[in-house]
């Protein structure tokens, strides 16, 4: 392949060359980031203030079970963040498509982000609740601390290794097949459950969930808020890539001129 | 009870300082970067105007 299939076609350049970001895109990935806050916010009152408390003696820190407000759309919002890596690493490898290195770019830094968030806040809740912070005989919790793993490889590999077709291909193919966690860990608590709980939504029966209606309702709305603070971050993330570009093909045009 | 809460607590501080200190470096490194291309874009003109 040559340099020039690296560039994307002329529909979609600048003067400098690069792909185009339109600024208002930039501004609505800051208001949908900033409403995807308010919105996790809003959550978290309702769930702290207004959904009940769980009471059993099931339970060994039942006060801690609001750990799930964000720890599970946590989850949803990073299996949303592997699509996108997956998504944009097949475009790259199989069509050479520059737009698919940009997602795939952008999938690993919301992978690593909010895969945090939830090895961060499980293992405290396992804490509390199991008096261990983790087990490694439960699959879910190993196989997602796996693709956690794996986006802080990609994310760390993108900032230290020298940008290559040989580079992009070596990542983008940890992506694609890296994605093969994501159903693996969705489906882990119905075939492997240990530790990790089961499902309390979609659980494929009855009414679909084993949640107080309230606590369900919460749980939604926080879910909808991550997945609206994952596609503002994700353009953000798309911004920040377009203006590196264009400032380092605006830097070598100007010392050529020098 | 309250060893419940102090986890609670703990993860909620964990998890909006992750999401919170990413955006904000985030909207930072924009910030910086929309801010040096116009730089360079406003040297480039100066280039061509001489």
């Amino acid at each position: 392949m040559t340099a020039e299939r690296l560039v994307p076609p002329p529909s979609c350049h600048d003067a400098v060359g690069s792909i185009v970001v339109h600024p208002k895109y930039m501004r609505l990935g800051v208001i949908l980031t900033l409403v995807g806050l308010a919105l996790a916010a809003l959550a978290l009152w309702l769930g702290f203030t207004w959904a009940p408390d769980i009471k059993g003696d099931d339970w060994k820190a039942p006060e801690a079970y609001r750990i799930l407000f964000f720890h599970v759309p946590s989850a949803w919002a990073s299996f949303l963040a592997f699509t996108i890596l997956f998504v944009g690493s097949m475009a790259w490898f199989l069509k050479r498509r520059e737009w698919g290195w940009r997602l795939h770019v952008v999938g690993a830094e919301l992978g690593l982000l909010y895969g945090l968030c939830v090895i961060t806040s499980g293992p405290i809740w396992g804490a509390a609740e199991w008096g261990v912070p983790w087990d490694l005989t439960d699959v879910r919790l190993n196989t997602f601390a796996l693709l956690t793993a794996l986006a802080l490889f990609l994310v760390q590999g993108h900032r230290t290794q020298a940008q290559g077709e040989d580079m992009r291909d070596t990542f983008a193919t940890v992506g694609m097949f890296g994605f093969l966690l994501v159903p693996l860990t969705y489906m882990a608590t119905r075939f492997w459950q240990n530790r990790h709980p089961g499902p309390v939504v979609a659980t494929g029966e009855g009414s679909g969930t084993t949640l107080d209606p309230a606590i369900l309702q919460v749980l939604l709305l926080s879910a909808l808020a991550f997945q609206i603070l994952v596609i503002g971050h994700a353009m953000l993330v798309w911004s920040a890539a377009d203006l590196e570009t264009r400032l380092n093909r605006a830097q070598m045009k100007l010392d050529a001129r020098m | 009870m309250a060893e419940g809460t102090i986890f609670l607590a703990v993860a909620y501080l964990a998890m909006i300082g992750i999401i919170a200190g990413w955006t904000w470096r985030m909207l930072t490194r924009l910030v910086e970067l929309s801010g040096r291309l116009d730089a360079v874009e406003a040297a480039m003109d100066r280039t061509e105007e001489e």
